[in-house]
């Protein structure tokens, strides 16, 4: 109908460089390796190689040029519409009001030429549902993203018919791009405090490990190391510790560096009724989430940060597509407890917190106990049975294996309060999910012989989304019974307490 | 349709016994090949002569295949068909099924996202379909129920879910 009318657009000359760019870096370590550290061009075997290498090289920049060439989009009031392909053009139409939430993603290479990335998200799972402006101008990011505030609002209005002639007044005044208000920003007190309190300072050692026997791989260490070995085995143990003191200390800066990169300038910021997340220095990247669209709300604690009353939060949001899934989720990353809830009673009141929660019964800790731990088994009969030397570290392994389930007992603890449902799982890192009734896709409760001698079972709770699944261990039958009941659509609404 | 008026509410019930039938014969399938497999194992091992600690490994793993696959397809699979229970009511559908360990879900209608039906050579044999009730956050199956039932129950649950209903969001 109107196609004659639309504007096509193509994306900026410059995405063509980007997409160079991002040609040779991932071609970077054979180029290095090939071009600069063994530039060798006198066998016919390299030659070919090397040449080989360069025609791919054109050939993946010529595919970039074709597909940046073919690659245009245009939008009328209603639509956008993408045409793509080099040997098979695809044309999408996909309908503004269907458009959820938009996501920027500022890779390194784009922040240098002044570009970012678009992700239109639908809220339906498949991939055809979305589509993505591989570079774009922020201005005209944000022309587009006016343009879908205005669908929104459009929709909003008709959605809701107005009652009151006098409202329709003022609905201009609504018109105008909702005040987007900052609910948290991230210290770098708090990111120094993170990086201090994460596991992964430990992480250093493989990590080294590794990166030593693959630079070992290209250029001769093996002098090097076998010297640090011999000094370390004639070393005073002062000297040693100072070592591990030295090498802690590095790890923990390298965690700092990686945090500040990852979180550098986090906000969670409302806007009218979504959720904007933006973090990241050199990635910088914003995310939106609906508010209708939230399933659930998970609070993680790990085990370090957990003496330290620092907490993360996560929400399980529907319909994210799956490369924005990983940690984009996160509202919170590591804050204060208290803070942590004083935004989620404030700003995520639709989810309602419980102030007591139940413990389990003690036969819960019984058939905890008493599980057979498959991997304690398989691992203590390999190592009795071919490393005996080493079988006091069994005696480690066990009391981890014990000493887990034991927190695991301590910490889980159940509430349901009206609506919701509030689980609280784990062992050394521990989680609270909360969830409404609406919200749950369906309950399963499961039991095996053992549980069933004690009259316990698992409950599993699924919503939407990714990560969506919960489970709560060795809860009592009845319990377990209860919430079938209360999930039931056939329970006459009550304010069912649940027993102590 | 004048049956209409006569369709229940609810429907309940178990597997037919010629479930049972169908279990077995695809689980004896099943362990033959694993027999099979395991039994040239042993072959093989006795044929180039494998260090011993390696035949009686074969040899174990052999007889683990057939009294394991004994008690299955004698017990367990009979116990699949006696202990699977569903229940479709017009806001909800339970399942009750485990061999072992025992599960229970409770799906409301309004998640239902689709229904399928399918139906393997064997089933054909027997007369049978396997019912597939999706949500967004997984499937569950009926497995095994009397082909014209599944088509009625199929529709059933089509209609409580009211699926047809095209799902803008």
């Amino acid at each position: 109908m109107t196609e004659a009318a639309l504007t096509w657009h193509r994306l900026p000359s410059r995405v063509l460089l980007l997409r160079v760019l991002e040609v040779i870096k991932s071609f970077i370590i054979p180029l290095v390796l090939l071009f600069v550290i063994n530039n060798d061009w006198s066998s016919t075997f390299g030659i070919i190689l090397r040449v080989g290498i360069l025609l791919f090289l054109l050939l993946d920049i010529l595919q970039k040029f074709f597909g940046w060439l073919n690659f245009r989009y245009a939008l009328d009031e209603k639509t956008v519409y993408v045409i793509d392909g080099n040997w098979i053009k695809k044309e999408k139409s996909l309908p503004l009001y269907k458009i959820q939430s938009v996501h920027s993603n500022s890779p390194f290479l784009y922040r240098l030429l002044g570009v970012v990335e678009l992700t239109f998200d639908t809220n339906a799972n498949s991939d055809d549902a979305s589509f993505k402006l591989a570079g774009v101008f922020p201005n005209e990011a944000k022309r587009l993203e006016d343009i879908l505030d205005q669908v929104r609002h459009r929709k909003a209005e008709t959605d809701v018919p107005v009652e009151g002639e006098t409202d329709a007044t003022e609905t201009p005044v609504a018109i105008a791009k909702p005040a987007s208000r900052l609910l948290y920003a991230l210290s770098t007190r708090e990111i120094i405090i993170a990086s201090l309190t994460s596991l992964s300072v430990f992480a250093i050692f493989p990590v080294a490990s590794t990166i030593v026997s693959s630079i070992d791989d290209f250029i001769n260490l093996d002098g090097t190391f076998d010297t640090i070995g011999d000094w370390v085995i004639h070393a005073s143990i002062i000297a040693i510790g100072l070592l591990v003191l030295s090498v802690l200390i590095l790890s923990v800066v390298i965690g700092m560096v990686i945090n500040f990169l990852k979180y550098g300038n986090f906000r969670l910021e409302r806007r009218g009724d979504r959720i904007r997340v933006e973090k990241g220095l050199l990635n910088r990247s914003a995310k939106e989430i609906p508010y209708e669209k939230i399933q659930a709300i998970r609070i993680k604690e790990t085990f370090i940060r957990r003496w330290f009353n620092i907490v993360g939060v996560e929400l399980v949001a529907a319909g994210t597509m799956d490369e924005l899934k990983d940690e984009s989720s996160t509202i919170l990353p590591f804050v204060k407890r208290e803070r942590a809830m004083n935004v989620l009673n404030e700003h995520f009141d639709q989810f309602v917190w419980s102030d007591t929660l139940h413990r389990l019964p003690k036969r819960s800790l019984w058939v905890k106990l008493l599980r057979i731990s498959w991997f304690g088994l398989i691992v203590s009969g390999v190592v009795l049975y071919f490393f005996r030397d080493y079988a006091w570290w069994l005696v480690l392994l066990w009391a981890i294996i014990v000493g887990g389930r034991l927190l695991s007992y301590m910490t889980t603890r159940y509430a349901r309060n009206g609506h919701f449902v509030e689980l609280r799982t784990g062992a050394f890192n521990v989680h609270s999910f909360l969830t409404d009734k609406p919200r749950i896709e369906q309950i399963q409760v499961t039991q095996t012989p053992l549980q069933r001698r004690f009259n316990v079972c698992n409950v599993l709770f699924s919503t939407r989304g990714v990560l969506s699944n919960e489970m709560i261990e060795d809860i009592p039958k009845q319990e377990a019974d209860a919430m079938l009941n209360w999930f039931s659509r056939y329970t006459v609404e009550e304010d069912m307490k649940t027993p102590g | 349709m004048s049956d209409i008026e006569t369709t229940p509410t609810s429907f309940s019930g178990t597997l037919p016994i010629e479930a049972r039938t169908v279990f077995r014969l695809s689980s004896a399938i099943f362990y033959l090949i694993g027999l099979v497999i395991t039994g040239g194992l042993v072959a093989a091992s006795l044929y180039f002569d494998w260090p011993t600690w390696l035949q009686y490994t074969m040899y174990a793993l052999l007889a683990i295949d057939l009294i394991y696959s004994v008690i299955d397809i004698v017990v367990f699979q009979k116990w699949k068909q006696e202990r699977f229970t569903y229940d479709v009511k017009p806001l909800e559908i339970r399942l009750h099924h485990g061999i072992i360990t025992t599960h229970d879900v409770l799906i409301p209608m309004t998640k239902v996202q689709y229904v399928h039906a399918q139906q393997g050579p064997l089933l054909r044999k027997y007369g049978l379909q396997t019912i597939t009730i999706g949500t967004a956050a997984g499937s569950h199956d009926i497995y095994a129920i009397e082909e014209s039932f599944a088509k009625t129950l199929r529709e059933q649950i089509a209609v409580y879910a009211r699926i047809e209903e095209e799902d803008v969001v």
